[in-house]
């Protein structure tokens, strides 16, 4: 299954190379990775997306959480939350007619032309990862030239009434 | 103003006067309290070593002969003396030779600061004559590490170093320093103390935690304390033994845990595990309530998860939380240092009625039955020296007050058996990682933590040499070590396993060729003791223990000779094969 890890540490050489070493270690692939300063300095945040067992997660859980610089682990799938990534997908429209359907494409997943020139064109589109997945397969009838993607960043759920 | 108070003040001046890396770290060092470092000299901590000439009577320098060595003799200071350990190596193969040590230490949860030098900032990542990405290759085996980038860091990284190695669950540190970091000049100013946003181990449980264990223990039919190296770390084995003789429960140490209760005790029942006693794998599989005490239920001791103590409530007390729970599933979690939290449930228990250990009365019988049943035994002989009688004679002629040091297979394991610990800190062994090669050096270090004590290195021809080397070392330093070398010319625990798993088919465990350990000894300028039949076993190990200096005893044991009882890879802890 997949997981949502969400890990705060501190912002020093090394310390994401401890984490993905852990995960790594245990033979596990990393999805996706995110990591950036919070509001805090020296404080890091890293969401790390992941498939592995209940029982596997749950012991590098622990593990990441013994490591002296972690200050907190949290399975963001065991909470409600948004998740959301960014994409940059380049598209060549060597045809006016292709371009557009992707501008068609692009107003449906409310995706935003960035650049664009003669041949081809760049969107950037924000969502969850399924819409993202979902934009790029239809994508693919065209001929995309250049894709990235963010990985998933992830905020819990606020409680209680507005 | 008094000479001292002068004095003080033209120290305090000195101190804040610039000094080079190599001072600076010099200085950190005696800060820490250490006198004794163990090490191997090399280009990129040049510096270091020439700041240490000049502070011989500050820090005294162990010369290794082998930067392995130097680690594992650092190990076994520390285990022995409850100190931090300290080594320095070189840069590049320095601190690859050191990898073995590190991890087995990460594996034993022993404090050490392990300093290793690497080449200057600038030619780092430029695959520079002795470079290697050092704290890269020991993430995986040390609690934490540094790249000093400044000089002016270099004080703080010791001081934080050293508080991260003693503290919590403890574990080897790695400092790496770049050999132009050593030669900058910085002024020097020692912290006080160490915040870490992120770490601050607890010492103490939850006090409703602790008091809803002892009521549970007090209501227990059938309980059981299953005690480790956390008792021996924490310095708690005086708690330890309060607390069972107050209660009268029975108790089981694992293999790190030997010594921390009196094996001779009559609540002892002897090590658990994979070759642990017939009454204490019984006594754990039946409990109804485990008390484990600084333990992490390894594969080694629970035998098969799904078959251990299935009816057992289980209280686990430990310093690291991500130990708890990690293999089973624990219904009282005490999150602590075991000492302190052995004297938390001590003062909890006033709280309660007097216990009634009338109520434990069925339980012990069984106890009694099971150690009735099958005890530890062996096969005497009068032809050839069977280790178990090896290590019995050895518990005789010490009285049981030796500090010993194992590595790893057959002779650990009969050692544990049959040694018959007292004290905490006297039983050193390499228990997680299962190094070869690691006892030699650590009884080394023991030694010259306790130049007094009898330090004994119990060793296999196998392991004895893979560090063989450090004889030299040894002898240089006048110690009087003592090496039993358990010979039987196999690599027995791989035999043994090769014999029963593996339909008797010995692959690459016979030592064809062997030195002749009692001149290997004298080629180092030791001494050297053989006894090849029992009948001289008695007076060669006496005659040797007695000898000033550094001994080697070649002692032939019969050579296909098994570990039991044994509990099957994969099989539960009652499934034993009792030999």
């Amino acid at each position: 299954m997949r997981h949502t890890l969400s890990i705060t540490v501190e912002n020093r050489c090394g310390e994401l190379a401890r984490i993905v070493n852990l995960v790594s270690g245990r033979g596990m692939n990393i999805e996706s990775l995110s990591v950036s300063e919070t509001l805090e300095t020296g404080v890091s945040k890293a969401t790390l997306t992941l498939f592995g067992e209940e029982q596997q997660i749950e012991l590098l859980l622990k593990q990441l959480s013994r490591q002296v610089r972690v200050l907190s682990v949290c399975d963001m799938n065991n909470i409600q939350h948004f998740e959301r990534e960014m994409t940059f997908v380049s598209v060549n429209t060597p045809e006016e007619f292709s371009r557009q359907e992707i501008l068609q494409l692009a107003a449906l997943f409310r995706a935003e032309v960035v650049d664009a020139n003669q041949n081809a064109i760049t969107l950037q589109v924000f969502g969850e990862r399924n819409k993202i997945d979902w934009m790029l397969e239809q994508l693919k009838k065209f001929e995309i030239s250049e894709c990235i993607r963010t990985g998933t960043v992830a905020v819990p759920k606020l409680r209680g009434e507005i | 103003m008094t000479l001292t108070a002068t004095q003080n003040s033209i120290e305090q001046e000195a101190l804040q006067q610039e000094m080079t890396g190599a001072q600076i770290l010099c200085e950190a060092l005696l800060r820490e309290g250490v006198d004794t470092i163990f090490g191997y000299p090399g280009g990129a901590v040049l510096h270091i070593y020439d700041e240490l000439a000049r502070r011989q009577r500050q820090i005294r320098h162990i010369l290794a002969r082998h930067e392995q060595g130097a680690v594992h003799i650092a190990e076994g200071y520390a285990k022995a003396s409850g100190k931090t350990g300290v080594a320095l190596v070189t840069s590049g193969p320095g601190a690859t030779n050191a990898v073995t040590g590190i991890a087995n230490a990460y594996m034993d949860s022993t404090p050490l600061v392990v300093i290793s030098g690497q080449v200057p900032r600038k030619m780092i990542g430029t695959d520079a004559f002795q470079e290697i990405d050092t704290v890269g290759i020991t993430r995986s085996c040390t609690k934490s590490s540094y790249l000093v980038q400044n000089a002016s860091d270099l004080a703080s990284i010791v001081k934080e170093a050293f508080y991260l190695a003693r503290s919590g669950r403890c574990g080897p540190v790695l400092i790496d320093i770049p050999k132009d970091v050593t030669a900058e000049k910085a002024s020097f100013v020692y912290p006080d103390e160490v915040k870490l946003k992120s770490y601050s181990p607890n010492l103490f449980a939850d006090e409703k935690d602790v008091k809803e264990a002892v009521s549970k223990i007090l209501k227990a039919e059938r309980p059981i304390l299953y005690v480790g190296g956390g008792v021996i770390h924490s310095n708690g084995a005086d708690e330890l033994l309060q607390f069972a003789e107050k209660l009268s429960l029975p108790v089981t140490p694992t293999l790190m845990g030997l010594g921390c209760f009196p094996s001779g005790h009559s609540l002892h029942l002897g090590m658990l595990g994979m070759h642990g006693t017939y009454c204490a794998n019984m006594a754990i599989s039946e409990a109804d309530l485990i008390i484990a005490v600084g333990v992490r239920f390894d594969d080694r001791v629970t035998g098969a998860l799904d078959k251990f103590a299935p009816r057992a409530n289980i209280i686990h007390i430990d310093i690291d939380p991500s130990s708890v729970g990690k293999v089973v599933r624990v219904h009282t979690p005490l999150v602590g240092d075991a000492r302190s939290v052995l004297r938390q449930m001590l003062d909890a228990l006033k709280s309660f009625q007097k216990p009634n250990t009338e109520l434990l009365s069925d339980w012990w019988d069984k106890i009694e039955e099971w150690k009735r049943f099958a005890p530890l035994t062996y096969e005497p002989s009068k032809d050839v020296i069977k280790p178990q009688h090896l290590c019995e004679e050895l518990h005789r002629l010490t009285n049981g007050d030796a500090i010993i040091a194992t590595d790893v297979g057959q002779h650990q394991m009969w050692l544990a058996q049959y040694y018959g610990f007292k004290y905490p800190r006297h039983s050193l062994t390499s228990g997680g990682l299962g190094t070869m090669g690691y006892g030699f050096p650590a009884a080394l270090g023991a030694q010259i933590a306790f130049p007094e004590k009898q330090v004994i290195a119990f060793v296999g021809d196998g392991g004895f040499q893979m560090t063989a080397q450090e004889l030299a070392t040894a002898v240089q330093y006048r110690t009087n070590v003592k090496i039993v070398v358990m010979n039987n010319n196999f690599l027995g625990m791989v035999r043994q396993w090769q014999e029963i798993f593996y339909d008797n088919n010995y692959s690459e465990v016979d030592m064809q060729c062997q030195p002749d350990f009692v001149l290997l000894a004298e080629a180092f300028g030791a001494k050297g003791f053989r006894a090849k039949h029992p009948n001289e076993l008695t007076e060669v190990l006496r005659r040797g223990l007695e000898t000033q200096g550094v001994v080697v005893f070649d002692i032939e044991v019969s050579q296909e000779a098994n570990v039991y009882p044994m509990v099957p890879p994969g099989a539960g802890l009652k499934e034993m094969v009792l030999g």
